[in-house]
């Protein structure tokens, strides 16, 4: 699987990087048990800083998305299911954007709209 | 005019043939998307502008290649051959340095183009996370253990022959198989050839582990299809090097051999020309075949459409990191990348990155042994002759 990363963004490298694998992994193009690129390899491949890489698949680890072994690198493991705190955790990174949707006008429907929208598009 | 006039004469015109062709040539067998070290689209390789520089360059090169290649061989018949091919060697550097300005002058020109441009720039750089179902295996570094078998040959034969040779070896000849030169016999000189082998495996060794950690990069539009054919391109350099690296140990084996005359004097001579038309006809083909990065293979299905295949298709987009490439496309430099070996932008093949540490320390310790080589060269030519 390919994956591209804009330098010149507004968006932070490492988010752009995470955002790919996860929906590598979301829409199957990434399976369970196989490995990722090592954190040279991608970082060398990308021309991106390998701290950037390495703190990536630290986070992946962290969210139970991939699995750190000293022989193996990042290997995919099961796509963790949402917690009560985790659901928590979301609605926390929502609520700004939700507030500045409205005070921008827009109603319910459009805003229900847009979800559908890029939660079709999610998984490209 | 005698043999080995003719023999020099013949070298020293086909070293000529050989500078001049691969640099007037430079602009055909670099990417069709990079003109002079500054990155285009590949579409306007055919315009007027880019048509135009290349004319001039490839003329320029071309009529001061051939005044410089007629002074330099004139003198191979009116002057010591010595003094004549010392002329000659120095006429080609100055051949390099005009070709060079003749370079600058066009960087300038498309970097120019480019800014009056309206190309779209990307910033957008691509990797492969989980290799593809299908990819071919790299050229393994593991075979360069196979030049050792040769290495032992001739060391092992040296031991066996050495209290039989005469006191006087020889160490030069010339083209009717006479000896110009003897060495006396120590260890020193007897067992210098097989301590040069080992340092050549060693030096090949390394290029081939280099060529195999090099930065998967592309700049084909399909991503997935010019990773594929960077890959085959990496498959193949790293077997010429091994078949080059091969011949060239079986070849200076071969010269230890008639040292201890066990094998005709003519022996290397002839070898070592051969050598150099197997490396001329392997380069051609890499160069017109599969293309550096090998972004030649498959040339006529990517003319018809880049959309079709896989997916990943970046179109129209021109990459924007010429600031990285100092000095007029030569040197890549960019602390903020990790990689140590990128693909060279003109020419064939990989160079370092001069913003990493280790690769600086690299390009130097190369630099220096260049420059050391270069320095040396005439006085080693005083001391054969």
């Amino acid at each position: 699987m390919i994956i591209s990363i804009d330098a010149r963004s507004s968006v932070p490298i490492y988010q752009q990087l995470k955002t790919a694998l996860i929906a590598g992994i979301l829409s199957g193009q990434i399976k369970e048990g196989e490995r990722l690129a090592s954190v040279r390899d991608l970082g060398s491949d990308l021309g991106i800083n390998l701290h950037t890489v390495r703190k990536v698949y630290g986070i992946l680890a962290d969210e139970g998305y991939i699995e750190l072994t000293r022989n193996q690198g990042a290997v995919v493991g099961k796509p963790p299911k949402l917690d009560k705190e985790g659901m928590a955790q979301f609605e926390k990174v929502l609520l700004p954007i939700v507030i500045e949707l409205r005070a921008r006008d827009i109603d319910k429907e459009q805003y229900h709209q847009m979800m559908d929208r890029l939660w079709d598009e999610s998984i490209g | 005019m005698d043999y080995s006039i003719a023999f020099i004469v013949g070298i020293m015109g086909f070293c000529w043939l050989l500078v001049v062709g691969s640099a007037a040539l430079l602009p055909y067998y670099t990417k069709k998307s990079i003109a002079f070290g500054i990155a285009v689209p590949q579409e306007q390789y055919g315009s007027a502008l880019l048509s135009m520089v290349r004319q001039q360059y490839v003329w320029g090169n071309l009529v001061f290649g051939a005044i410089l290649m007629a002074l330099g061989i004139w003198p191979l018949f009116h002057m010591r051959e010595e003094v004549a091919a010392l002329v000659s060697v120095g006429l080609i550097f100055l051949f390099m340095v005009i070709s060079y300005v003749f370079y600058i002058r066009a960087y300038h020109q498309v970097k120019e183009f480019k800014r009056q441009s309206d190309w779209t720039i990307s910033t957008v750089s691509s990797a492969q996370v989980v290799p593809l179902t299908d990819e071919r295996a790299l050229f393994s570094p593991w075979w360069y253990l196979t030049y050792l078998i040769p290495i032992a040959a001739i060391t092992v034969i040296s031991w066996i022959k050495y209290p039989s040779l005469p006191d006087m070896i020889p160490q030069n000849i010339d083209l009717d198989g006479t000896v110009i030169s003897y060495a006396e016999k120590t260890m020193g000189t007897v067992f210098t050839m097989p301590l040069i082998l080992l340092a050549l495996t060693a030096l090949f060794a390394f290029i081939g582990l280099m060529i195999n950690r090099a930065k998967r990069q592309t700049d084909d539009p399909n991503i997935v299809r010019g990773l594929r054919n960077n890959r085959t391109f990496q498959i193949a350099m790293g077997k010429m090097m091994f078949w080059l690296g091969l011949a060239m140990i079986l070849m200076m084996a071969g010269a230890q051999l008639s040292i201890l005359g066990m094998l005709s004097a003519l022996f290397s001579l002839w070898a070592s020309i051969a050598l150099l038309v197997f490396v001329l006809v392997v380069m051609v083909y890499l160069l017109f075949a599969i293309g550096q990065g090998g972004y030649r293979l498959g040339e006529r299905q990517k003319a018809v459409t880049a959309t079709s295949i896989d997916g990943h298709v970046i179109e129209g987009d021109v990459a924007e990191d010429d600031e990285h490439w100092i000095l007029w496309g030569t040197f890549y430099n960019n602390p903020e990348d990790p990689s140590l070996f990128v693909q060279k932008r003109v020419g064939m093949g990989w160079t370092t990155n001069v913003g990493n540490p280790i690769g600086k320390w690299l390009m130097i310790i190369t630099a220096a042994l260049v420059v050391a080589f270069l320095v040396a060269l005439p006085f080693l030519m005083m001391l054969e002759t």
